[in-house]
């Protein structure tokens, strides 16, 4: 009844620093590819170069993996084979304002219609000031007042002729024009008029009632006049401006003859320019310029209609844009018309559109955390909503719910070329997936990013370039390859398996950092990061958050937690499990034990019964049943009752990892065989009493290792481990040194006999051709038990009529 | 030339319904105040339109209406006074703008008379140009009050500030040098520029009286610019004051008699002061 146990080789799979082919990180170049993500890497490259709709990626993997830096970073790769795209501009809507148009311009140009239109502008005022201060100009403006003003010259000294001749007099009253009969210059006053014959009053009378009707058509075609004179001045104006700015627009036309679009708006704008120039010229030119174009200057800045917004400049850019938005609020994603309060009213105009991130990355690619879209108002929406329509509409929020109702802006939408990335949990992933209909159709390809890699030497040296490459982005010393080495071994250690890594990227910088920190305070590091920083930084951050494992492992040996770690107890095993708390995974041993009675065949989950068990521990139970039934109970009725209980467990227990636990506890309790309590088992099991592969397995061996540390490590204590976990060993030193002192065991087991044989320390027993077992193994005791328990059933059912009679 | 002329303590503007305006209103109340002079504003209600109204057929055709309606003595009265409360304001707002002593005046008569009657005490009285907006000549009051005033005398078009740069025109004339007194101290009080017009008869006198000029901008440590015209015509004055701020014109038998005068204000937009021989040449300084 030898058993096998580990030996030291086996308890850690050491990482050997002679097998590197660098001194330290520091003779290595940046890592140029993506380490350990071959499936996502393939997916991103399937999503961005696949040029069809829909075809937008979705990064899932768990936080921490560095799914946005490997995604910036193939990205970028990627953009600078694309071509630079295109700029778009908002410019004004002559026609209408408040549905500003869009100008497509190849990279560059963009900033350069808005410099040359503000030069234009500029020298436009110049032109214009000059040509209406212009001598001809102010001749030709001055002859057509000049001619209005004779015109009405000629009327009034006409009627003034008229009025003299007939012996009265003009006089202007403070609102009109009135006459009056005048003697030796005088008015002829009242009480003298009154005194004239009647017919000379009559004649009087008739004489100025004549001149008023004269007066009364001179006054009705006065306001035709003055329209007469506006309309020639400002044909006069057209045609000065025109000819003043015309060239300047000429200039620009033939500059940009190969883009329609800008010509287009060129006519537009020098039109508008030619029917509004009083809005360009200097308020002193408007007043100097007497009788010229002037008017009352209705906006503050009138040259702002012939802005040019260049939304996004890509004049030095050198393929596509990589856009990753921090914070995608609905204006974020989407851009937004900013408003200017002015006189207690809000103002805009196109020159107040802002970008959004999709503006932003247009004809690159856009980067999105899905679940900041997802919590922020109405960006999810609005994102899907813009990939559907493949153009970029600028929307107000307040608008588009009726909140707000001023006047806004509707600017021309955006087209939009952009491949969208949203990284996120796979729980988001598979949510949007079976709840978001639309979500498969936006986002068919997914990049599923894996949190390990494989240990070779080769992947090994890879992940020290990996290391190298991010200590140096973070300005960390480097590490020589005894550190690399170790921290390779914490990174199997993570990933809780001794021939793989694990790729959280969080976890390995921050490791690096604190390694760093405590090389800073190593005065012999000779500037490198050693395997001892590594260590302190690992022991550091242990002790910094195993407050709680203390605590357990303080009241295990005070006895305030019931836990032997000695003699031999009949129905009674520690068993393992892991406390994850945060970032930080131990384990604890629990006392399981087990009670039989005659019954029916039933195994009782006591936590279960309570609703304190998961469903995956019911389940370990339940195949618990089907084994004891399966093995001993083939030929006679399984007439047993047995009650199994996590003794002090006060919250739910999950997970099968304590199911052969269960079974030796059950075992014993029905052979009422003694199992040593100085070991404790993990490990699941099948019906067939094999016992499988349980996580956790590290923090659990050295969980009761610290009990027994604690209690007094007497040679006999050990841990029983599923086989199948042998990869996944990575165990603390202390517990190492304790296996080679012999001090402490590791008990790799295949099968429940092989367990049960080192518990009880008394032979499992194989059946004879009769399905016997053997009477001083443990499954003859077990089975011996079980038949008796049958005989008891069977006796009992049969008084049971009679004693029911005799009621 | 060289003699402390006195101040200018007393500013009369004259108004009636044709010819007040509030841009005449602001220039007065503003060299009153830079002067440190007393403002007195003169309303006067035309007493031949009170006549009119009397009369029984009274009509009055509506510049804007263009109709015909009763003229009646108490709706103009109440017109008048209605304006004259309303420049009463606009002086008051003005004046407080300013810092300027002001005081409000109605009477009620021939308006030129009544002008010359209380322009008696005044050092510089100021007139509205205009009779009434459809005309560009010169109006009769403005015409009699300039043709008998002795003094100083301002002539604004309605809405006319006192630009600079202030054009003087320097003639051979015993007035020119008062012109060219006047025309620095209005220049000095609007920190302004300067523009010399020396009307001449030939090249000698141009550069006689330029030589003059120059020595009087020395003694005064003023910078001018000055230009010379032989024999000019009112076209070419009136061209050459263009666009400028005001001008200072000396009121000589032989240089601008009353009917050329009353062309060339007819001629030009430019505030027009008249400076007269014999008059005793006042500062436009503050002290």
């Amino acid at each position: 009844m030898d058993h096998y146990e580990l030996k030291q080789e086996s308890l850690y799979h050491a990482c050997d620093p002679a097998g590197f082919s660098f001194e330290t990180t520091a003779e290595l170049k940046d890592l140029g590819q993506i380490v350990g993500q071959p499936r996502a890497v393939e997916a991103l490259r399937f999503g961005m170069d696949i040029a069809r709709e829909g075809y937008n990626v979705f990064a899932l993997g768990q936080p921490g993996t560095g799914k946005q830096a490997i995604v910036c970073r193939f990205l970028e790769r990627k953009a600078k084979s694309v071509p630079v795209p295109a700029e778009f501009c908002y410019v004004n809507n002559f026609a209408e304002a408040r549905k500003p148009r869009v100008l497509r311009m190849p990279a560059g140009k963009g900033r350069e219609l808005s410099h040359d239109m503000g030069r234009l502008i500029d020298d436009s005022r110049n032109v214009l000031k000059a040509a209406f201060e212009n001598e001809e100009y102010q001749n030709r403006a001055r002859g057509i007042a000049q001619d209005f003003q004779e015109r009405q010259q000629h009327a009034v000294e006409e009627l003034q002729k008229k009025t003299q001749e007939k012996g009265l007099a003009l006089f202007k009253t403070p609102t009109g024009l009135a006459f009056a009969p005048v003697k030796e210059g005088n008015i002829i006053p009242p009480e003298e008029f009154n005194k004239l014959p009647e017919e000379e009053r009559k004649n009087l009378e008739a004489e100025v009632q004549s001149l008023q009707e004269g007066a009364q058509k001179l006054f009705q075609k006065i306001p035709t006049w003055e329209r007469e004179l506006r309309d020639r001045m400002k044909s006069l104006n057209i045609e000065v401006s025109g000819l003043a700015v015309g060239p300047l627009f000429q200039e620009l036309k033939e500059k940009y003859k190969e883009l329609s679009d800008v010509v287009s708006y060129l006519q537009d704008a020098e039109k508008d320019m030619i029917e509004n120039l009083q809005d360009l010229l200097p308020r002193e030119a408007q007043q100097q310029t007497t009788p010229g174009p002037g008017g009352p200057q209705q906006d503050a800045a009138p040259m702002r209609k012939y802005g040019v917004n260049v939304l996004v400049d890509h004049g030095k850019s050198t393929g596509g844009p990589v856009i990753y938005e921090d914070n995608p609020t609905y204006q974020n994603l989407m851009g937004r018309i900013e408003h200017l309060p002015h006189m207690g009213t809000l103002l805009t105009d196109f020159n107040m559109i802002r970008p959004g991130a999709f503006h932003r990355a247009n004809g690159g690619f856009l980067v999105l955390d899905a679940m900041k879209v997802l919590m922020q108002p109405f960006a999810w929406e609005g994102l899907k909503r813009i990939l559907r329509a493949k153009s970029i509409k600028i929307e107000s929020l307040g608008e588009m719910y009726g909140l707000i109702s001023t006047l806004s802006l509707d600017p021309e939408p955006v087209p939009l070329a952009v491949k969208v990335v949203l990284l996120g949990t796979p729980m988001a992933y598979y949510l949007l997936q079976q709840h978001d209909p639309e979500f498969n159709e936006l986002f068919k390809v997914a990049a599923d990013f894996d949190v390990q890699m494989n240990r070779t030497p080769e992947s090994q040296e890879e992940f020290g370039r990996l290391i190298g490459t991010v200590a140096r982005h973070e300005g960390l010393r480097p590490l020589d390859r005894g550190a690399v080495a170790r921290i390779i071994e914490r990174s199997a250690r993570m990933a809780g398996d001794g021939e793989r890594m694990s790729i959280h990227m969080q976890s390995i910088t921050d490791l690096l950092r604190e390694s760093d920190y405590w090389a800073g305070k190593n005065e012999n590091g000779n500037g490198r990061i050693m395997a001892r920083d590594v260590d302190r930084a690992v022991e550091a951050a242990i002790y910094r958050s195993d407050r709680i494992r203390e605590r357990m492992q303080e009241e295990i040996q005070r006895g305030t937690i019931f836990i032997d770690t000695q003699g031999g107890k009949v129905g009674q095993v520690n068993g393992l499990s892991v406390i994850q708390l945060g970032g930080f995974a131990f384990g604890r041993p629990s006392r399981i034990s087990a009670r039989v009675r005659l019954g029916k065949g039933e195994v009782v989950d006591i936590e279960r019964e309570v609703d304190m068990g998961g469903p995956i521990h019911s389940k370990g139970v339940l195949i618990l049943s089907s084994y004891l039934g399966a093995r001993y109970a083939t030929e006679q009725p399984f007439s047993l009752s047995a009650s199994l209980v996590f003794e002090q467990s006060y919250s739910g227990v999950e997970g099968d990892s304590a199911s052969s636990a269960e079974l030796y506890a059950l075992l014993s309790a029905i052979g009422e065989i003694p199992l040593k309590q100085s070991l404790a088992v993990t490990g699941s099991v099948n019906q067939h009493g094999e016992v499988q592969p349980i996580g956790g397995v590290n923090e659990k061996i050295e969980g009761f290792f610290d009990t027994c540390k604690r209690k007094g490590l007497n040679g006999e204590q050990g841990v029983l481990i599923p086989r199948s976990n042998l990869k996944h060993l990575m165990l603390r030193r202390d517990v190492i040194d304790a296996v080679n002192e012999g001090k402490f065991h590791v008990y790799p087991v295949e099968t429940i006999d092989q367990g049960i044989e080192i518990l009880s320390g008394m032979p499992a027993g194989e059946p004879d051709r009769t399905g016997k077992y053997p009477e001083a193994t443990v499954n003859g005791r077990v089975h011996a038990r079980l038949l008796d328990l049958a005989e008891k059933a069977r006796k009992f059912s049969a008084q049971a009529p009679s004693q029911g009679g005799e009621e | 030339m060289n003699r402390e002329p006195s101040r200018i303590r007393h500013i009369l503007l004259a108004l009636d319904q044709l010819t007040w305006s509030t841009g005449a209103l602001e220039t007065a109340a503003e060299l009153a105040g830079r002067l440190g002079a007393e403002l007195e504003c003169l309303f006067v209600e035309d007493g031949d339109l009170i006549r009119l109204a009397g009369l029984p057929f009274a009509m009055e055709i509506g510049c804007f209406s263009c109709g015909p309606r009763p003229l009646r003595l108490d709706d103009l009265e109440m017109q008048l006074r209605a304006q004259a409360a309303e420049m009463r304001k606009a002086l008051a707002a003005a004046a407080r703008r300013f810092g300027t002593e002001w005081a409000f005046r109605v009477t009620r008569g021939r308006v030129a008379s009544e002008i010359l009657a209380a322009s008696m005490e005044a050092d510089l009285v100021i007139l509205g140009k205009r009779g009434w907006n459809l005309s560009r000549r010169l109006g009769s009051t403005v015409q009699m009050v300039i043709s008998q005033r002795t003094g100083m005398t301002l002539v604004l078009h309605p809405g006319a500030k006192l630009n600079v740069p202030v054009v003087a025109i320097y003639n051979d004339s015993e007035t020119a040098s008062k012109v060219l007194e006047i025309a620095s101290s209005l220049v000095r009080v609007k920190d302004g520029r300067l523009l010399v017009l020396i009307a001449a008869q030939d090249r000698e006198q141009a550069a006689e009286l330029e030589k003059r000029v120059l020595q009087y901008l020395e003694t005064q440590g003023l910078k001018a610019g000055v230009k010379a015209m032989i024999r000019p015509t009112l076209a070419t004055l009136a061209h050459a004051v263009r666009d400028m701020g005001p001008v200072v014109v000396p009121c000589e038998q032989g240089f601008l008699r009353h009917e050329d005068l009353c062309s060339f204000m007819n001629e030009t937009e430019n505030p027009v002061l008249l400076i007269r021989r014999g008059e005793e040449a006042r500062s436009m300084s503050s002290e």
